[in-house]
């Protein structure tokens, strides 16, 4: 797993050192840099909002700038897919706290452009047309199915099968025991398979055959 | 095959989980796979399960739509300091709710068990559970007419009260006295020896200068005991009457240990039944007087008039502990809840 000393720069930006509770000093742009990709889809997949999702995870980087003097030091993932998630779950009970419908226009895999460039503000590279078509199309049905699963098994499930994070690192993500971390994998992998039973539509057709 | 059936049971699902993801070993692996074996119902969850997962593990990694490289240090939030009381450590405010709870609950008991009461035969009663008596007011209507009478006993130039000018056969009718008192209440001459011994335990020592307080001297009252008008000494015998009937109920060992007193000596009982009976005006006197506020509070606290209603300043005392046990447990909940925002 990814530690402090593991994490490189990759692209010229501010240097802007951080350390950790033992002192060992990092520059967490390039813990950004390392950990945005994996924020930004945890993110999405348990908001089911592209807009909240990125709120979340400008909000975990400042959480984690923040107390990354606290930071041990043992596993960086975990420790920053905590962060997330914990975002994640705050944004979630605001949100049913108080319901609300976005003005904004519903994104469209099309318009993907960023609204401006800027040094901090630089576009990734955009996949083609057909990939985006069969990832959408992946994505829009696991996260249907993953939408049904409460919000905890959710998190156990992507965090284990998406991330792939191993079942002490999930417990160290989720702040839970290892056992719960066990029962909820299986619970949510359970339900998600439910879901895809009745939709009956994206299982292979191997395995539809069988019954 | 249809013979296992009646005894087999499928695999839990946290089990086939764990299969999955290579974390059974041993014994529990083969188990799971004999079962796998023979059973088709949990070999097909197996299959979709690991259908399931597969498909999670394909799902693509979105590139975020734009970095989040920080171009400078986010700025320090401007949070509001907390207030003054609740930037103590946590323990202090847990400490401090216990040590208000537990000043309440000693003032409440100590007001329950009748530990206010300054009358030790009353604190006595009161910790045998025993009913409330009628004794003080009783107890005031007696002294305030005897002071009545007495006074007026002056004006006829006869004495207030002379216990010794009971007939000779007061002594034979001791036996039926405390009956008679308590049945029909009719003046017993007998009755009056009775007040005499069981008066002085009821007044306490505070209570004997009663100067302050604007009390008449005992001398100021003329004490010829053996010329008892018969008028006066009627409506003394009344009054004493009902006082008696409030010794006998809340003092029995004093009342059986009285007619000793007034068959040795009937002149000194009498004296000191006089003395008896100013000390209980004195006594509804000092109920009468108004206390000022800008006194001490600590005698204002204890019950000193005996009607067992519990002093305003004890009721101030247990609100305000009450109040600061639910400030201060108010203040821990706040401080823990703040400890838990803050950490990550």
């Amino acid at each position: 797993m990814a530690q402090t000393a593991q994490i490189t720069h990759t692209s010229p930006h501010a240097n802007l050192q951080v350390e950790d509770q033992s002192g060992s000093a990092t520059c967490f742009n390039c813990v950004i840099e390392t950990y945005q990709t994996q924020a930004y889809n945890l993110a999405r997949r348990m908001l089911s909002d592209w807009a909240l999702a990125e709120d979340a995870v400008q909000d975990s980087f400042v959480s984690a700038y923040r107390a990354f003097n606290r930071f041990r030091g043992d596993n960086l993932t975990a420790w920053m897919l905590r962060i997330v998630a914990n975002t994640c779950r705050d944004m979630l009970r605001a949100r049913k706290a108080r319901p609300t419908v976005s003005l904004d226009p519903l994104p469209t895999e099309d318009s993907d452009e960023p609204q401006g460039l800027s040094a901090t503000n630089i576009p990734s590279h955009e996949p083609s047309p057909e990939d985006q078509a069969e990832r959408s199309e992946l994505r829009e049905t696991i996260q249907a199915g993953l939408d049904t699963l409460q919000e905890d098994q959710r998190l156990a499930v992507l965090l284990v099968d998406v991330h792939g994070l191993s079942y002490e690192e999930a417990s160290q993500s989720m702040g839970c025991s290892l056992g719960t971390v066990k029962s909820r994998v299986s619970r949510g992998r359970g339900g998600l398979r439910d879901y895809l039973r009745q939709t009956g539509e994206l299982l292979p057709s191997r395995f539809r055959q069988e019954e | 095959m249809w013979l296992l059936k009646p005894t087999h049971k499928h695999i839990n699902q946290d089990t086939l989980s764990e299969y999955l993801d290579g974390r059974l070993q041993g014994r529990d692996l083969e188990r799971v796979e004999q079962r796998l074996e023979n059973c088709d119902a949990c070999r097909q969850v197996v299959t979709e399960l690991q259908a399931t997962v597969a498909m999670m593990r394909q799902l693509p990694m979105e590139t975020p739509r734009r970095s989040f490289v920080m171009s400078a240090p986010p700025p320090v939030p401007a949070r509001a300091r907390p207030a003054l009381v609740l930037r103590a450590p946590n323990w202090v405010y847990a400490g401090a709710a216990g040590v208000a709870a537990l000043a309440l609950a000693v003032t409440v008991s100590v007001d329950a068990t009748g530990g206010l009461s300054s009358d030790p035969l009353r604190q006595e009663v009161a910790s045998t559970a025993l009913p409330p008596s009628p004794a003080p007011e009783h107890r005031a209507v007696a002294a305030t007419a005897t002071a009545e009478s007495t006074s007026g006993a002056e004006d006829e130039e006869a004495a207030p009260l002379s216990l010794a000018a009971a007939p000779p056969d007061a002594d034979t009718a001791e036996g039926s006295v405390q009956e008679e008192s308590m049945g029909d209440g009719e003046p017993a001459r007998g009755q009056a020896t009775f007040a005499s011994p069981s008066s002085p335990p009821t007044t306490p020592a505070p209570l004997g200068t009663p100067a302050p307080l604007g009390v008449p001297a005992p001398s100021a009252t003329p004490a010829p005991l053996a010329a008892a008008a018969p008028t006066a000494q009627e409506s003394e015998a009344t009054v004493i009457t009902e006082s008696t009937m409030e010794f006998a109920i809340t003092e029995p060992a004093l009342t059986a240990v009285a007619p000793e007193a007034e068959g040795t000596d009937g002149e000194i009982a009498s004296a000191e039944a006089q003395s008896a009976i100013e000390m209980e005006a004195a006594k509804s006197r000092l109920v009468e007087v108004p206390v000022p506020i800008s006194e001490s509070a600590e005698p204002a606290m204890l019950d000193e008039d005996g009607d067992g209603k519990t002093s305003i300043w004890w009721r101030v005392l247990e609100a305000a502990a009450g109040v600061l046990a639910v400030g201060f447990l108010a203040g821990t909940l706040l401080r823990w809840r703040a400890n838990r925002r803050d950490s990550v």
